[in-house]
């Protein structure tokens, strides 16, 4: 398609629109688009082209015309974040004329006369409507009294918008089509402009005149901007209930960051998930920045990487707190060992606090930022083979603590491989992953705590396995659920949550084919099955809403069973007991199950 | 030789282009509107047209009517002991069109171009054109009905500039579509309709009305009763039709041998009707906006389709528009006549050398996308349009996608159809993977081409410019709904006995009789039985004139009895 539209058409540069369709229609008369389909395509082109130059006077021949600009148009493209939608769509800076102009030019219109019509019934037809020029001051007298109330001094209240609105609405000029089009575009304007006062309008506006999203034109800008502003208020609303996830941060965002690092040490609240809340408002809800007036103070303050308050509040006071404990509580052979003792212990936790910040965090950055779209495979995925492995290692290893020691210092070491290539999180200055690690493990860990402190020797050594299991499904979990979702289609997910379920099932079948004998390397062998599966289920979890069949519901039940089969010890009594435990699974699994549903449904 | 077919609900009519004109074809029975009526009759013989038409009522198991409605889904309608497709009936239609037509052009008839109804989506439209490969003909061209209906007017206004709106409200469906003429081009501006909506829905309202009156004497049984319903429907058209010339009409009917009628004034069906006139108000808004026209700017308003001749509709769009639609075209003709006209087109005829026709695609096409929380979490499943709707065809349009995640290694389009933002309200129409160089999302570019063509046909190119991979997908399935293919469903269909074609007048006569008696009691019974035995005593003779002239007398006295039959 080269040449200018101008040679395209045959035509020298000119405004003149008649000359321009005339032009049209006699290459048209060669360039059929029964036959040549391109050369139509660019025909076409040229033309549309060459009409908007007539109507503006802009050559834009290399733009390509998807959407016309509005005034309205404050350059926010609601697409946004989105990597899958369109980014590049040109505005055109024309200008628009406004049909939101006062009417008076149409009232003229008297409408064809019924005489002039050859069907005789036709004149029992009730005359013209639209261009009544009384119902056309009614409507615009309607229009006033609307902005008059959106823009009183105190705000009228939201039912008073409400009789206005529909007061509006029967005003017969809107029986005219043009009217309709002029009014619903005004209405979804004016409902943008006047925002936050147009608010209580929204909702009412988009049920009564069944808008829909992603209309074309002015009118559908003007109204998606009105559904923008909807979501966004139904978005600030959810905010304000305690249950939100972002409540927190909600709350942190409508203050003022801390200024000093004593302000931040001492802050009465903690952030929450803040950045995350940032992010959603500049992506989704643009036009909720304006509500929160230290949104940019926060975002400069963010970009700081920091500890949050409670780690630097560990690495403070660790080394006192484990000096006064050493000194008091365990007195040894001399006064100076016990000293020595603590201060390490003190120091080990200020060093794990900075490993953290500098060791984990900034290698994590530099990863990210140079070579991990280049990185095999194995290296973004592999601690999760590496951990399965180490687990099964585990369960064969014999009991002693040097086999403690030598499960120990890989699986520190998997840790920290998982937390710097698999995004636990999408922020990286986020200090209180500990907390949610803990909170999204809580069932399995209460159970490692109880199998360690129960169980039999051999479960002892499992103990970690099984925390290693959770550990790196906690810090990888980002990482593996990109694997999930890009790299394996939907039937290697179903087939990966099937084998889930198989390894659990597996899991349960060892289990009573051991009898309720409480030891031996089935036992461990078990453990590491379901701790595999801990590994797994997180993510899988994530990408397949199955519902009460989500695999970690299977792993708390088994967990508990194998709890219950530790505690029985073999008599009648504790078969029974195990029995007991057996049957009190699954109801804790169809509970949970029933309270996920009921939080899902709540949340849609 | 390329005809017209205007393949309607209820009624279809074929066109030809000759000697510089476009004119009908007249079916077997003399009348240039066929009813869209497929049956079998008692020895398995195929009858289609007036004489299924009015075995509707008397045999709702062996006759399938409004089948248009279905097109393009797997409903199967059983004809006796078999089912069939919406497409192997109007395949079957199709054959009987296509056997008119041959008889009286007296050459044979392989291309046609067939009209749909302009918000046809695309599997309608497909199963539309496998209707037509059924009966043997070459679908040249699935025109849209407006753009027919306006080629139909367009043709005589071709001297002017002018911005007409054409108003199509036919026996299912209604579209609305706006188009310009200058310079010998006739453009379609915007398409835009409702494919649920026609003469068929106000018989629908008048049927209810009747159940909410008789309901509980007709009882339980009655709402189950598929012989009631179609007489009550027969009688619901009947009443319609009376109320378009006087301002009441009655709806009669016949259940376990008693009579139930009820007036119904204009009124009256004006008030109940609202629902459904309000629906047209929509599309109509919709076209204007899209073309940028305003309604004041049109100069004129095109009415065609038989269910505009209701004077709910005409006033309903007086309203709208404040002013009087024009009559200038044959509500039922200029459809078919269009479809002559884009044949004649077609075929390059001399006459037309002045005449471009450029049409639009009515429906956004498009591809599923993701959006992305700031969690990393999708939004899946969102449309995102490449080609919006109203776009003038054949249109090709680039557009720029990224996959979702980091480092992802192939990337899946799903290709769609329709407006709703939510891609399971669309049209789900086909699929295509491409691989991609892993690497930061926002980086890796793939271009996404979709061509649509003339004949409609959806063109889908991927390219990945960073490794020069690229992928294409034509949108074609050639295969029926339920995988089955051309050649099996043809041989199926070829199974059907056909009737003579001489013999057609005489059964339509028969079984419009046959309805009649079932529709009276008493007297009137009695005197229909009488008109029939003599009817068939005359048919006994064998003698083709004396059994017109019979014919002749029993049509007479029927319509003496009922009013004119309709078609
Ligand atoms: N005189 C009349 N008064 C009222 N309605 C009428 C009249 N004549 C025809 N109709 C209605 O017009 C409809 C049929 O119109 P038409 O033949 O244009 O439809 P079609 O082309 O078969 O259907 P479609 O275009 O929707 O596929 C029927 O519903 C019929 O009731
Ligand atoms: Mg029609």
């Amino acid at each position: 398609m080269n040449g200018s539209i101008w040679d395209r058409l045959g035509l020298e540069r000119t405004r003149e629109t008649r000359a321009v369709r005339r032009a049209y229609a006699a290459r048209l008369k060669i360039t059929n688009p029964e036959d040549d389909a391109a050369g139509f395509q660019a025909l076409r082109e040229a033309y549309e082209a060459a009409l908007r130059y007539c109507e503006t006077g802009f050559d834009l021949s290399g733009v390509r015309f998807y959407y016309e600009s509005g005034p309205d148009d404050d350059d926010q493209d609601d697409d946004g974040d989105d990597p899958g939608a369109l980014p590049d769509r040109p505005e055109n800076a024309g200008a628009e004329p406004s049909p939101t102009g006062p009417l008076a030019g149409q009232a003229d219109h008297p409408g064809a006369s019924p005489a002039a019509n050859p069907d005789a019934r036709a004149s029992q037809d009730p005359g013209p409507v639209e261009n009544r020029p009384d119902h056309q001051a009614a409507l615009a007298a309607s229009r006033q009294r609307l902005l008059a109330l959106l823009r009183a001094e105190p705000a009228a209240s939201s039912s008073a918008l409400a009789l206005a609105l529909e007061d509006m609405m029967s005003q017969p000029a809107l029986q005219g089509l043009d009217s309709r089009s002029d009014w619903e575009f005004w209405l979804a304007r004016t409902i943008r402009q006047e925002a936050p006062r147009s608010d209580p309008l929204i909702h009412l506006a988009v049920d009564a005149l069944k808008w829909r999203r992603h209309g074309d034109g002015a009118l559908g800008r003007a109204v998606d901007a009105a559904f923008d502003r909807r979501d966004a208020l139904e978005f600030l609303r959810d905010l304000r209930l305690k249950r939100h996830p972002r409540h927190v941060a909600f709350l942190a965002l409508s203050g003022p960051p801390p200024r000093s690092v004593l302000s931040y040490l001492f802050r009465p609240s903690p952030l929450g998930d803040l950045p995350g809340l940032i992010l959603r408002l500049e992506e989704d809800f643009p036009s909720l920045q304006e509500d929160f007036p230290h949104l940019e103070a926060w975002q400069a303050w963010l970009e700081v990487p920091r500890l949050s308050p409670a780690a630097l509040w560990a690495a403070i006071l660790a080394v006192p707190v484990s000096a006064l404990a050493c000194l008091f509580l365990a007195p040894g052979a001399s006064p100076l060992t016990d000293l020595g003792l603590a201060l390490s212990g003190g120091l080990a936790v200020l060093g794990l606090a900075f490993a953290w910040l500098y060791g984990i965090q900034t290698p994590r950055r530099r990863w990210r930022e140079s070579w991990q779209w280049r990185a095999p495979a194995f290296v973004e995925h592999g601690w999760a083979p590496a951990g399965g492995a180490l687990i099964l290692l585990a369960a064969a290893l014999p009991v002693s603590p040097w086999s403690l020691l030598l499960l120990a210092i890989p699986g520190l070491g998997l840790s920290a491989w998982a937390a710097i290539v698999g995004e636990m999180d999408r922020r990286e200055d986020d200090t209180s992953w500990w907390v949610r690690m803990l909170r999204a493990n809580a069932y399995y860990l209460i159970w490692i705590a109880l199998l360690a402190w129960r169980g039999p020797p051999a479960v002892h050594v499992m103990a970690p396995a099984l925390l290693t299991g959770a550990v790196l499904s906690a810090l990888g979990s980002q990482s593996l659920l990109d694997f999930w979702c890009t790299r394996l289609g939907p039937v290697a997910r179903r087939a990966g949550a099937s084998a889930l379920l198989t390894l659990v099932g597996l899991a349960g079948a060892l289990l009573f084919l051991n009898g309720p004998e409480p030891e031996g390397p089935i036992q461990g062998l078990v453990i590491a099955l379901v701790a595999i599966a801990v590994l797994a289920a997180r993510p899988l979890a994530e990408t397949l809403n199955t519902g009460p069949l989500t695999a970690r519901h299977w792993i708390g039940w088994l967990g508990l069973i194998i709890l219950g089969n530790l505690l029985s010890s073999g008599t009648p009594y504790d078969l029974a007991l195990a029995c007991g435990w057996i049957l009190v699974g699954p109801t804790i699994v169809g509970a949970a199950a029933l309270m996920d549903a009921m939080a899902e449904s709540r949340r849609s | 030789m390329i005809v017209g077919i205007d393949l309607g609900t209820t009624n279809s009519a074929v066109g030809v282009w000759r000697n510089g004109k476009a004119e009908l074809i007249p079916n077997r029975l003399g009348q240039t509107l066929t009813p869209s009526a497929v049956g079998l009759d008692e020895s398995g013989a195929l009858l289609v047209g007036m004489a299924a038409r009015e075995r509707m009522s008397t045999h709702p198991g062996r006759t399938a009517v409004t089948f248009k409605r279905y097109m393009g889904s797997t409903r199967a309608t059983p004809l006796g002991d078999r089912t069939y497709l919406p497409e192997e009936l109007s395949g079957l239609l199709l054959s009987s069109l296509k056997a008119d037509a041959e008889a009286f052009l007296g050459e044979p008839v392989t291309e046609a171009v067939i009209t749909v109804p302009a918000y046809f989506n695309d599997r309608q439209r497909k199963a539309t054109r496998r209707a037509g490969e059924l009966a043997g003909l070459k679908v040249q061209r699935l025109l849209n009905e407006p753009t027919a209906a306006a080629l139909a007017y367009g043709i005589h206004e071709l001297g002017d500039e002018s911005r007409f709106l054409v108003f199509d409200l036919g026996g299912g469906t209604f579209d609305v579509s706006i188009l310009e003429i200058f310079e010998g081009v006739i453009e379609v501006r915007a398409s835009a309709g409702d494919n649920r909506l026609g003469g068929e829905d106000f018989n629908d309202l008048l049927v209810a009305e009747m159940f909410t009156r008789f309901g509980k004497d007709w009882g339980e049984a009655a709402k189950t009763d598929a012989g009631l319903r179609q007489r009550l429907r027969a009688s619901a058209e009947r009443a319609r039709r009376a109320l378009t010339d006087n301002a009441t009409a009655t709806l009669s009917v016949i259940w376990k041998d008693q009579a139930y009628e009820m007036e119904i004034t204009g009124e009256v069906f004006e008030a109940r009707a609202a629902a459904l006139l309000a629906r047209l108000r929509e599309p109509v808004l919709r076209s204007l906006r899209d073309s940028d026209i305003r309604a004041e700017a049109l100069s004129e308003i095109v009415m065609v389709g038989g269910a505009t001749r209701m004077p709910v509709v005409r006033r309903a769009v007086t309203r709208m528009f404040g002013r009087f639609p024009s009559t200038a075209v044959h509500p039922d003709e200029a459809v078919a006549l269009g479809a002559a006209i884009q044949a004649g087109l077609k075929a390059r005829d001399i006459d037309l050398k002045e005449i471009v026709l450029t049409d639009v695609c009515p429906y956004s096409l498009g591809v599923e996308s993701t959006e992305m929380g700031p969690n990393g979490q999708a939004r899946g499943s969102v449309f995102s349009p490449v080609i919006e709707r109203n776009t003038v065809v054949p249109a090709s349009r680039m557009q720029s996608f990224f996959p979702v995640h980091n480092g992802q290694r192939k990337v899946t389009f799903n290709i769609y159809q329709g407006e709703s933002r939510n891609v399971s309200d669309n049209i789900r129409l086909g699929q295509v993977e491409i691989p991609v160089p892993p690497g930061k999302a926002s980086e890796v570019e793939i271009q996404c081409r979709f061509t649509y063509d003339i004949n409609g046909l959806i063109e889908v190119n991927l390219n990945v410019p960073a490794s020069g991979e690229s992928r294409e997908l034509l949108i074609v399935d050639d295969e029926g709904p339920k995988g089955q293919d051309l050649a099996q469903q043809r041989a199926r269909l070829a199974l059907l006995k056909q009737h003579p074609r001489e013999n057609e007048a005489n059964r339509a006569a028969l079984s419009r009789a046959n309805r009649c008696y079932e529709d009276y009691l008493g007297d009137k019974r009695d005197y229909v039985a009488g008109l029939m035995s003599r009817f068939e005593a005359v048919l006994e003779t064998q003698d083709p004139l004396a059994a017109d002239h019979a014919r002749a007398e029993l049509t007479s006295a029927l319509d003496a009895l009922e009013g004119e039959s309709y078609l």
